[in-house]
């Protein structure tokens, strides 16, 4: 009996807690006052030839008219802007290779023979990662928002070699004797494909190896170096 | 025993839900983009050779008449008796018997005249009426070495003509 009047008064007390607390929050009011937020954002952007890519490479590398001269090297500096409000660790991924002339890819051509002239310096390139047709390159110093890299590359050549590829033919046309020489690499195109990733740099190690899987190194500076030990990628 | 089974259940249900938001935290802040573009090789040279020969002066000019740039070279045969001098603004002979256009023969492009004089002996032009002069024609792609053009001879495209050139005539 003293049980059930002990749980009912209970019952009541909690009750009676709740309607209070409604009364009080309907009797008050508070003052008005301004807050601002400020979220962080991360972005970066691949530039090329000083602006901005867009998703797009190698737009104004010739003029209208104008064809590929093998061996001519190309003003092609490409680096990194970040875009974002926080900074960040950059990264580029440089692919390029041949397609014919319906976009299928030729992995029989050498991809070597579209040779970008890396410059170095603050980039780093990842041999375990890189192939012939792959490179994987890393931006050592942390990008400040709105910062610009040093250009990872400064020239694209397509190698002469190109042309020492042929076939030879010999026919008579309307009384001329025409030797031809077929280019086996005519009407094939060169395609130079980036990715870029930005990662945060609070947790920088954690950070890169979680989202690139890939083991680094940061020293007390922010200077990012690739560990000796093997990536999350090749242990897989 | 019944207590410390349940003790053990809630304390695994406990540690799940701490490890819930840690997972959270193993996502960090990233950003990627792509960028792609590229160009096709046009390195068939194609060219037509244009010539007329009257007063016993062969005139040719070569024409570009493929997608891209290229570089021409010509040379001109004829028999033993048949002297033949070549000249015109913008060749210059070499070692090897061809005479170079100096410029790149842009797409659409024609050259500036190279006049060959044929000297035919006398008392030979009347027996035979004719005189066999061949004109080799050779275009080549434009290829670039340290900031200098130059065309890839050992590549080259190459245009044969025998004519039996006569006096006034359109070939």
């Amino acid at each position: 009996m003293r049980t059930w009047m002990l749980f009912t008064l209970a019952i009541l007390l909690l009750l009676g807690s709740t309607i209070r607390s409604s009364q009080a929050a309907l009797s008050y009011y508070s003052e008005n006052y301004a807050a601002r937020l400020q979220t962080s954002n991360i972005g970066a952007a691949l530039t090329e030839n000083g602006n901005d890519t867009d998703g797009r490479l190698l737009s104004c590398m010739l003029s209208e008219k104008e064809k590929i001269c093998p061996g001519r090297a190309y003003e092609e500096r490409l680096g990194v802007r970040n875009t974002g409000s926080i900074d960040v660790y950059v990264r580029v991924i440089l692919y390029q290779y041949w397609v014919d002339q319906e976009g299928n890819k030729r992995t029989d051509i050498p991809s070597d023979l579209i040779r970008l002239n890396l410059t170095g310096g603050k980039w780093i390139e990842d041999p375990a990662a890189s192939t012939e047709e792959r490179k994987v390159l890393y931006y050592t110093n942390i990008l400040k928002p709105e910062e610009q890299t040093s250009d990872l590359s400064d020239t694209l050549t397509i190698d002469s070699g190109v042309m020492a590829h042929v076939t030879k033919s010999t026919r008579i046309e309307n009384g001329y004797t025409v030797f031809t020489t077929t280019y086996d690499y005519d009407g094939l195109g060169f395609v130079l494909e980036a990715e870029t990733d930005a990662v945060q740099t609070h947790s920088g190690e954690d950070a890169v190896q979680s989202a690139w899987g890939v083991a680094v190194s940061v020293d007390e500076g922010g200077r990012l170096s690739l560990s000796e030990e093997k990536t999350v990628t090749e242990e897989l | 025993m019944r207590v410390k089974n349940k003790t053990v259940l809630f304390v695994c249900i406990l540690a799940f839900l701490c490890v819930l938001p840690a997972k959270e935290t193993l996502a960090y802040f990233t950003a990627y983009t792509e960028s792609a573009g590229g160009h096709a090789l046009a390195l068939k040279p194609e060219t037509r050779i244009k010539e007329t020969y009257k007063d016993n002066v062969k005139k040719i000019q070569i024409e570009n008449t493929g997608p891209a740039d290229c570089f021409v070279r010509v040379k001109v045969l004829s028999g033993n008796k048949v002297a033949l001098s070549c000249k015109g603004e913008g060749w210059t002979e070499k070692d090897d018997g061809y005479w170079y256009y100096e410029d790149v023969l842009p797409s659409a492009g024609l050259t500036r005249v190279l006049e060959v004089a044929v000297a035919i002996p006398d008392g030979w032009q009347a027996s035979s009426g004719s005189v066999n002069v061949i004109v080799i024609q050779e275009c080549a792609p434009v290829c670039e070495r340290e900031g200098k053009l130059y065309g890839d001879w050992e590549h080259a495209v190459r245009l044969d003509r025998e004519d039996k050139v006569q006096e006034g005539a359109d070939v």
